[in-house]
């Protein structure tokens, strides 16, 4: 079976910056993999890269076995992934259950009867709130999604990645900014999921990725430094200094 | 349920208003139905899809044109009608290429879109009569049938923006209703959860054109008479105005809002002489303090009740 993620070449230049310079590695399916790396390393540009938030400047991405090097953001989730922001990005006059059937319906571009009720039949309903109860803001379901605290919007964040049952989630420093608690929920779910999905995460938060990684991918100013088992990657000597400094 | 019988219960209270005996209230009323629809219209992209357009008059005036031109040139109601609504639906069509920008830019390219209008009604005198306009619209009949006199009108107005306002609410409440709350309140969300969110607000923009070409029919019909007044800037900005003085993404808001500015222009004028100050400072004070409209205000009401 093909890769779920190829990328090959990857570069990205802003001015004489290379945020992202040449960076090739593949993501096999059912894997979980962690970029990991310090601020400024280039992990949320590469993540905006594969998402297809803007274009490489050259290089080559294939999700999937299609190359989607020029495809936009919306057609690449067609595809079957599904993807967090690091900063949430949810729909605040909506409530949680509405935010969710409309995550449940994009990835085939649904909802387009003007006739049929937007909140969606009896097994619909039930499924949206299944996976909020699954996330953990069951109790805010109904409520406006404004009102809801940080990180239960972080959590409503997680629950619109995977309302379209994916293929692959990738995820941009899902526990950013959230209580032990919270951040603990967040990885419990991460770790739950069905070996069928493929995970691609960008953490800066060295225990989060640990925890959650069966690979790590590491980078520093913009190139991959080191790549394998989190063991190994913890016994890597270029990645101790650029997390440990030199010393 | 409970809004339906509210709606029923005001359709109910209109259509005593003929029983007034006084035809200046039926005419004042029958604008309100009729330009509360163009609101509408207006309503629909501000609120449910976050766009505000200014160029809903053209859509309005170019149904009205097309009832006056072919109902003057002995066409039948039952064809001059679906005519003049595909006609705005058309023009939603091309003129619905502003949905690809949005902000400022969107409000400026629809402004574009409808002075071009304007200017066609004003300088094609063979087609649209000109500054004098088009007079003597007959009233609609299908098979023979039809209203013979204001009142009657008056009902047949009611009726058909009755059944505009079922329709609408139907579509703001559907699955591409939702979708379109969505690209309101996230677009880049909506993006990244597959939707073609530039598709759905061209069609809702169409949907928009065609809300306004029927209050452009209804006008047309109730004033017998169509000028490029109904084509003025003027007319969009006012439905902007009503949608927004009425407030609150509700399907009564922008009746009301236009209910406002229509009893000022047409009863206060009477008595002041600055009454375009007036409405703007009513419309100043709704945006300063009333930023949910007049619907917001119900809400207000109830919360300071212990």
């Amino acid at each position: 079976m093909s890769a779920v993620l190829e990328v090959s070449g990857l570069t990205k230049r802003f001015g004489g910056l290379a945020a992202v310079d040449d960076v090739t590695f593949q993501v096999s399916p059912g894997e979980h993999c962690v970029l990991l790396g310090p601020n400024g390393a280039g992990k949320t540009t590469l993540f905006h890269l594969i998402t297809g938030t803007f274009p490489a400047t050259t290089g080559r991405i294939a999700l999937f076995g299609r190359d989607v090097t020029t495809m936009g953001a919306a057609a690449r989730c067609r595809l079957g992934v599904g993807r967090t922001f690091q900063i949430s990005n949810v729909f605040p006059t909506l409530t949680p259950v509405q935010n969710v059937l409309l995550a449940m319906g994009g990835g085939h571009d649904g909802g387009w009867s003007l006739f049929r009720s937007g909140r969606g039949d009896r097994t619909t309903r039930d499924r949206a709130e299944a996976l909020l109860e699954r996330v953990g803001i069951a109790e805010a379901a109904h409520t406006e999604t404004a009102s809801l605290s940080y990180g239960a919007r972080r959590q409503l964040e997680l629950a619109l990645a995977l309302a379209g049952e994916p293929r692959a989630v990738f995820l941009d420093e899902p526990c950013a900014g959230l209580s032990p608690a919270e951040r603990s929920r967040v990885v419990d779910i991460i770790e739950a999921l069905p070996e069928s999905i493929t995970l691609v995460m960008v953490e800066h938060d060295m225990d989060v990725a640990f925890q959650v990684a069966r690979r790590l991918v590491v980078m520093n100013r913009g190139r991959l430094i080191a790549d394998g088992s989190p063991e190994a990657v913890r016994a890597d000597a270029t990645v101790q200094e650029v997390y440990l400094g030199a010393a | 349920m409970g809004r339906l019988i509210l709606l029923a219960a005001i359709a109910l209270a209109l259509a005593t208003v003929p029983m007034l005996g006084n035809p200046f209230w039926v005419g004042l009323t029958m604008q309100v139905l009729v330009f509360g629809l163009l609101a509408v219209s207006v309503d629909f992209m501000i609120r449910q899809v976050g766009l505000f357009p200014l160029c809903n008059g053209a859509f309005f005036a170019v149904a009205a044109y097309t009832v006056a031109m072919l109902e003057t040139g002995g066409w039948p109601t039952v064809a001059a009608v679906p005519a003049a609504i595909a006609a705005a639906a058309l023009m939603g069509m091309a003129f619905g290429i502003s949905v690809r920008t949005g902000g400022v830019y969107f409000i400026l390219i629809t402004l574009a879109f409808g002075q071009m209008a304007l200017s066609v009604a004003t300088s094609w005198t063979a087609l649209t009569g000109g500054d004098n306009g088009i007079t003597n619209i007959p009233y609609p009949a299908v098979a023979g049938v039809g209203p013979t006199d204001l009142s009657q009108m008056f009902f047949v107005v009611l009726a058909l923006v009755g059944l505009m306002v079922l329709v609408y609410a139907r579509i703001i409440t559907s699955q591409f209703g939702l979708t379109l709350n969505g690209i309101r309140d996230a677009e880049t969300r909506m993006v990244a959860l597959g939707y073609r969110t530039v598709t759905r607000k061209y069609v809702a923009f169409v949907i928009s054109s065609v809300f306004a070409g029927v209050a452009g029919v209804l006008y047309a019909y109730t004033n017998q008479f169509v000028s490029p007044a109904a084509a003025s800037l003027l007319v969009s900005v006012e439905a902007g105005l009503m949608a927004i003085l009425g407030g609150s993404g509700t399907v009564i808001g922008p009746f009301l809002g236009a209910t406002v500015i229509m009893g000022i222009r047409n009863i206060v004028s009477a008595m002041v002489p600055g009454w375009p100050i007036l409405m703007g400072l009513v419309f100043i004070a709704v945006v300063l303090f009333l930023p949910r409209g007049l619907v917001g205000l119900t809400g207000r009401i109830k919360r300071a009740r212990p």
